[in-house]
């Protein structure tokens, strides 16, 4: 494993992410081209690791991350300053600044409704990497029905159709995560 | 006191319990903080959550926002400390646990079965959000989804490619889109 960041680094880091990243989950991309492009801190892998548990386990997703590469860096401090990094300039701008902005200015509406769609540009080229990970945790694959990664990638469609049909989250992670199994065990006792 | 202690008992549940961020858990926010607390209005929870759309950091900056409207500063605290700071000791302490003893097949296992499910949830919330960010409030409202569609594929490519940096990025996408709405709007 490559050389984890400072205290002080880590929570400038998470600053810059928390202070100047708009709506949505396109921070995920940020932190991994952060923590693994830019800096090296983790492998592609171990923060796709990192981001499945934290994806998998109840919370806010983003913060779970946070907390999870924190305590990875540099123990309980690391998480703490990592998550009040993360989330106390956006809830003091909210608190400031609520009060005082005109949300129903046109031009205003649509400059940030520009921005939550930058994040979701963000949003769908980590999608495309996160299908690329899965393809490339896939090395052995042989033809037609009997490659993996046709299956896990049925299973990633099978979930985002049951969730745009509205299946509350709890059964949406069980039930992926039932399935899941049966695939990595069928996958298993194939090779 | 009790409002403090409300405020963080309250968001501190509703954070924990929040499978996939605020998004899924929404309603059940609006049903504590509105119907049975009273803390805010319904007009005041919807113009907070929009608001915290805007704002730098996780969207549920909306809850400590809450807690300021409700008991001011100290609220504020109270809240982000249940919101945040707790669930996050939480998750250090569970990470540690899962280090330990990731190297157990059937952990390895459900990681990985757990992969497509993430891949699923992402893809869907991202497609969700797209739909939402792409649906303008001005005139000629379907021109500008479909002006948004390569507006997009040019956006992920100019990423991808490492021509723009996220924040060039979201900036440019802000502008662009501001452009394009007061574009339509002279047709």
């Amino acid at each position: 494993m490559a050389a984890g960041p400072t205290l002080a680094e880590w929570a400038i880091a998470n600053l810059r992410i928390g202070g100047l990243s708009f709506g949505g989950s396109g921070r995920a991309l940020m932190y991994q081209d952060l923590v693994v492009r830019e800096r090296a801190w983790l492998t592609d892998e171990e923060f796709y690791e990192t981001l499945t548990l934290a994806q998998a386990l109840p919370g806010p997703n983003i913060v779970n991350l946070v907390a999870h590469l924190g305590v990875r860096f540099a123990g309980v401090p690391g998480a703490i300053v990592g998550v009040l990094g993360l989330c106390l300039p956006g809830s003091l701008l909210a608190a400031l600044l609520f009060t005082v902005v005109p949300f129903d200015h046109p031009a205003l509406r649509d400059l940030f409704q520009g921005f939550a769609l930058g994040s979701a540009v963000l949003f769908l080229v980590f999608v495309g990497r996160m299908a690329r990970g899965l393809a490339a945790a896939t090395p052995i694959r042989p033809q037609g029905l009997h490659d993996p990664l046709l299956w896990r990638l049925g299973v990633a469609a099978l979930v985002a159709l049951a969730s745009s049909l509205g299946t509350p989250l709890p059964w949406l992670i069980g039930g992926g995560v039932a399935v899941g199994l049966v695939v990595e065990i069928l996958v298993e006792t194939r090779a | 006191m009790t409002v403090l202690l409300d405020l963080f008992w309250t968001f501190f549940r509703v954070s924990v319990l929040a499978f996939g961020g605020l998004f899924g858990v929404l309603p059940q926010v609006e049903r504590q903080a509105v119907d049975e607390h009273a803390w805010v209005t319904h007009d005041q929870f919807v113009q907070a959550y929009v608001f915290s759309q805007f704002l730098p950091g996780p969207n549920s900056a909306m809850l400590p926002l809450i807690g300021y409207l409700v008991a001011g500063w100290p609220g504020f605290a109270a809240t982000f400390i249940g919101v945040y700071l707790c669930p996050a000791l939480i998750m250090a302490l569970v990470y540690g646990v899962y280090r330990r003893f990731r190297n157990i097949a059937w952990i390895h296992r459900a990681e990985l079965a757990m992969r497509p499910v993430v891949l699923g949830l992402i893809g869907a919330s991202a497609a969700r959000l797209w739909w939402s960010e792409s649906t303008s409030a001005g005139p000629h409202a379907d021109a500008a989804r479909i002006l948004a569609i390569p507006l997009t594929a040019g956006a992920m490519l100019a990423y991808s490619r490492g021509w723009l940096g996220p924040f060039t990025l979201l900036f440019a996408m802000g502008v662009a889109w501001w452009g394009l709405v007061r574009f339509l709007a002279l047709l």
